[in-house]
């Protein structure tokens, strides 16, 4: 508190505009050591208001107390995922929750991930078709696990009322806050150069380029999908092939369809670039091929 | 005068350091890597691991004693919310309940191999717990942590199905209720299993990922005194 008075005394005196805390790591006066669950969530939206069939996001904040830290919805050797559950009004379509990049833990208790800073999840609604001028109401509980040397549960609703348009579509919010958010979010496969990934046998192959290292990728396990340790990067200049092991059982599952999701990471950074690695894989096809991105 | 102005600017430099810094990344808390090259974790499809144990009555328990009977075994710790949640919900004693009704018989055994804390006071306060539930579930000491690794144990609850013929077939989570909504209604892989194994079906999945605290293993040098297992007077 000290160098912040004093430091924006002299800039004001100077004519310089005074720093500002960095929003995507909270300072110690906004995190509470007694904190319930030993985290604290935010709800905010992307939007001033939302109009018919359009998509926006509502994006859920949460920060773990200092020392402590919450999963990523892979949480590898222990721990649980992150959840986030919508309760909205009638004809609201909720999406798959998007996670940015997660930080990697090396315990004696094996490979973790999650983050142990403020995370930013982003959630896509879609509004109905006919929408009514006014405002809406929708209901947002986080449950999760802090973990420090004991864990936690944690649960928290929040509420967040948006306005609503019969005719137009809202605005997209434009701050800094949440342009760091987003560019927090892994991308799409296909926004890396050479980007692609397909699943042949026994083998997922993740392909791009890129000069920055290490690269890594984190696997979502779902029944009927488990990931083995890719050990082996097929380098040639810039350009990669990344070969996962995996196991597919279709018979551990309800339907033909199956879904090879994980994360791509490049470098060490929370802010180095990320990539999402989506494909389906499809029982009825021969090859067991799904190609995807 | 400038030394005033340079004394500002000191101050002013270094407060405004943390700011134009890049961000810090998040530090790993401070480990070693797990290593299991030299240890043999029992893998889904092969014999499970012979283990003899103590419970919390002292009564001595080999898993070879229960051939022809189905065993399941949780790895727990009554300190973690989520192992303490799916007993306290439950859950646990709702399935075990369920488990009885089978034609086959179920033995179902709570392992703790937990060693971050005295072992005297892992067993009391275990034993308390289940005494609490009114649950005699023997809860076998395994403080060295021996069988857990060789299981392959990760998170509390991990469970893992032994069938009649002493086949590892399930290793995972004991459902998909993370957020413990569902109380005692939630549907459990371990019965889907046991039900499968009955019905003489292939056991599928015979791995869902098992969510929980980590299995708080002994660490170099360990935590507390050893002591006898079991508590006197039963």
């Amino acid at each position: 508190m000290f160098c912040l008075a004093t430091t924006t005394i002299t800039a004001l005196l100077l004519g310089i505009p005074p720093p500002q805390p960095n929003p995507y790591f909270p300072t110690h006066e906004s995190v509470s050591k007694d904190t319930p669950g030993h985290a604290t969530t935010e709800v905010r939206t992307d939007v001033g208001w939302v109009g018919p069939l359009q998509t926006f996001n509502v994006i859920v904040l949460i920060t773990p107390d200092p020392e402590w830290h919450v999963y990523w919805k892979n949480p590898g050797a222990s721990g649980m995922p992150t959840e986030v559950e919508i309760t909205t009004p009638d004809g609201f379509v909720v999406g798959q929750p998007m996670f940015p990049r997660p930080s990697i833990f090396h315990g004696e208790e094996g490979v973790t991930y999650g983050y142990s800073s403020a995370a930013a999840i982003f959630i896509p609604v879609t509004a109905p078709a006919i929408l009514q001028d006014g405002q809406l109401e929708f209901e947002v509980t986080t449950t999760w696990l802090a973990c420090k040397k004991a864990c936690v549960m944690g649960e928290k609703t929040n509420t967040v009322l948006l306005s609503t348009n019969k005719v137009y579509h809202g605005p997209l919010h434009r701050d800094l806050q949440l342009s760091r958010w987003i560019e927090a979010l892994p991308r799409q496969l296909d926004d890396l150069e050479g980007g692609a990934s397909i699943v042949t046998g026994n083998t997922l192959h993740i392909t791009g380029e890129t000069e920055m290292r290490p690269i890594r990728f984190i696997g979502v396990e779902r029944k009927g999908i488990r990931f083995g340790y890719s050990s082996e990067i097929i380098q040639n200049g810039d350009s990669f092939r990344l070969p996962v092991p995996i196991h597919v059982d279709f018979s551990a599952i309800k339907g033909d369809k199956l879904i090879v999701e994980g994360i791509l990471m490049f470098g060490r950074k929370s802010d180095d670039p990320s990539y999402v690695v989506h494909l389906i894989l499809d029982s009825t096809s021969n090859q067991h091929e799904g190609i995807g991105n | 005068m400038f030394k005033p102005l340079i004394t500002i600017s000191l101050v002013v430099a270094m407060c405004a350091l943390p700011v134009v810094a890049q961000p810090i990344t998040p530090r790993p808390p401070d480990a070693k890597p797990t290593n299991a090259k030299d240890k043999k974790i029992a893998e889904v499809g092969e014999e499970a691991p012979q283990f003899e144990l103590t419970d919390q009555f002292g009564k001595t328990h080999k898993l070879e004693q229960y051939k022809g009977k189905i065993v399941v075994l949780e790895w727990f710790n009554e300190k973690c919310p989520y192992c303490k949640g799916v007993w306290e919900s439950g859950l646990v004693p709702t399935l075990k309940n369920e488990l009885q009704e089978k034609e086959t018989e179920v033995v179902y055994l709570a392992i703790n191999s937990s060693a971050n804390r005295p072992e005297e006071d892992v067993l009391e306060s275990g034993a308390e717990f289940l005494e609490e539930l009114e649950s005699e579930t023997p809860m076998l000491m395994d403080y060295d942590g021996a069988v857990g690794h060789k299981f392959g144990a990760r998170t509390t609850p991990h469970m893992f199905i032994i069938d009649a013929e002493g086949v590892l077939v399930y290793s995972g989570a004991i459902s998909d209720d993370h957020s413990l909504k569902e109380g005692d209604k939630a549907e459990t892989h371990v019965l889907r299993v046991v039900t499968q194994l009955e019905a003489g079906e292939e056991v599928s999945p015979s791995y869902v990922q098992p969510w929980g605290c980590s299995v708080k293993y002994e660490r170099g040098g360990g935590k507390g005194r050893r002591g006898p297992a079991g508590r006197p007077g039963r």
